[in-house]
């Protein structure tokens, strides 16, 4: 704190604001922002510029609710791909993680976070509103819900599943069982379960 | 030296929140019933052999190692994983609601094994039961109670006498029933049905969880009100789980009807 308190005031706000993004702590700030003021100007206006573009281009796809610089979106957009399934994740990253795998052809649908009760996030909080209405024409025949399969993923899951049976769409979720290259005697019951529940045969 | 660094707890993770791209900061209620919090490092990497442990609402055998600052996890092994409850939306909804309330109500370095019975036996309950809404009021009232909160349903909580069985005026801030004499200036006094009444002095006498519910949709909304309002003005901030569980119960109980 005293690093912050004698540098000159300019350096001392840019060490605050850098400290207010998530995992920056005050000594990764520090460093940060001694690193920034030792850049060449081109390079410290890039930075600046990118952090403003981003907030003034960047617009949620009112199809997939993705983050998007159109709309629809490039993914939405694309006749090639299958109108059949809607893959439903948590976040943008997670989008980023499937199509760089490179083996999901349908699209997308952005939820922006899970039901979370213990800190108040309830199913009103998320783009759960937005999913009902893509389902409400015949080309839609699966939804795979893609959350992380976590205790929350799973109440998300639960929940968005209830809401979608009625109109008898096939609902499914991505598998769980034994991550590559890890140890089968280490493996807690759950996921042993899951696994063989989801066994394939060879 | 390191030996003594290394003690073993038996405890049910209340919450976990993620530090970083790969730890996992645990916070767990132990068998004494004090809540303790604890680092388990590089938790979430894919091949991590503890994430699938220290999930929320695990019941855990736990190796924790003594830091400078806070306890790591250094062996996990789960006990039990309460699968058919995380299984099924409405008890799920309840077991995140009275996890809250534990998180609240529990204290660091305050032994109570009274509460961590009490929040073992009803995830116990959550599990075996089908659809029992009384579940959650009787946590509710016997929280209260092993806190040392429990409301007074025998006595007037203004002037000590003995109340007859027709005294229906409560009041939360008091933390109890009031007899017909005493109208207190201060606080607000409410009137709860006999039947409300019979229903706490039956949680007050029960030592076991409810195995099935006959109440009715007037007095169960009642009895809700009084427990929830008491817990609110004790924990003294909102239950920020309670919406969803409510939202959850009700479209279950649409879908019945």
């Amino acid at each position: 704190m005293n690093d912050q308190v004698s540098a000159p005031s300019p350096v001392a706000r840019l060490i605050r604001e850098l400290n207010r993004l998530p995992g920056i702590g005050i000594k990764s700030a520090q460093r940060l922002a001694y690193y920034i003021i030792r850049l060449p100007s081109e390079e410290v206006e890039g930075i600046a510029e990118s952090i403003l573009g981003v907030k003034d281009k960047i617009i949620y796809c009112s199809v997939c609710q993705n983050l998007t610089e159109v709309d629809p979106c490039e993914l939405c957009n694309d006749p090639h791909r299958n109108n059949g399934i809607i893959c439903v994740v948590e976040e943008p990253l997670d989008v980023l993680a499937i199509e760089r795998a490179g083996f999901y052809k349908g699209y997308y649908h952005v939820l922006h976070g899970v039901v979370s009760p213990m800190n108040g996030i309830g199913p009103g909080d998320l783009r759960i509103k937005e999913l009902l209405p893509r389902l409400n024409n015949d080309a839609v025949k699966e939804v795979i819900l893609g959350v992380n399969p976590t205790l929350e993923g799973d109440a998300t899951s639960m929940y968005i599943q209830r809401l979608i049976s009625p109109l008898g769409i096939k609902v499914t979720n991505l598998a769980r069982g034994l991550p590559i290259g890890g140890q089968l005697e280490y493996a807690d019951a759950v996921t042993l379960n899951r696994a063989y529940q989801g066994r394939i045969e060879l | 030296m390191s030996g003594n660094r290394l003690y073993r707890v038996e405890g049910l993770v209340l919450k976990t929140s993620f530090l970083g791209d790969r730890d996992v900061l645990v916070t767990l209620i132990a068998s004494d019933g004090s809540k303790l919090t604890a680092m388990a490092w590089g938790a979430r990497k894919l091949t991590s052999r503890k994430m699938g442990h220290i999930e929320q609402l695990n019941q855990i055998d736990v190796t924790l190692y003594r830091g400078r600052n806070m306890p790591s996890i250094s062996q996990v092994q789960s006990m039990d994983n309460f699968q058919i409850l995380k299984g099924n939306l409405e008890r799920l909804s309840q077991s995140l609601y009275i996890t809250e309330l534990v998180d609240g109500f529990a204290m660091e370095a305050n032994s109570n094994p009274e509460l961590y019975t009490l929040f073992l036996d009803c995830l116990h309950a959550l599990q075996d039961s089908n659809a029992n809404h009384m579940i959650v009021p009787f946590f509710q009232f016997n929280l209260l109670s092993v806190c040392g909160h429990m409301p007074e349903l025998y006595r007037c909580v203004e002037c000590g006498h003995v109340l007859d069985s027709y005294s229906n005026r409560f009041c939360i801030e008091l933390g109890g029933l009031l007899c017909d004499n005493c109208k207190p200036e201060l606080w607000r006094v409410r009137f709860v049905n006999d039947d409300t009444i019979d229903i706490l002095r039956l949680f007050n006498s029960s030592p076991n969880f409810p195995r099935s519910s006959t109440t009715s949709e007037d007095i169960y909304r009642e009895l809700r009100s009084i427990l929830d309002k008491s817990i609110r003005y004790w924990l003294d901030k909102d239950v920020q789980s309670s919406d969803f569980m409510d939202h959850v119960g009700r479209y279950s109980r649409e879908q019945v009807v």
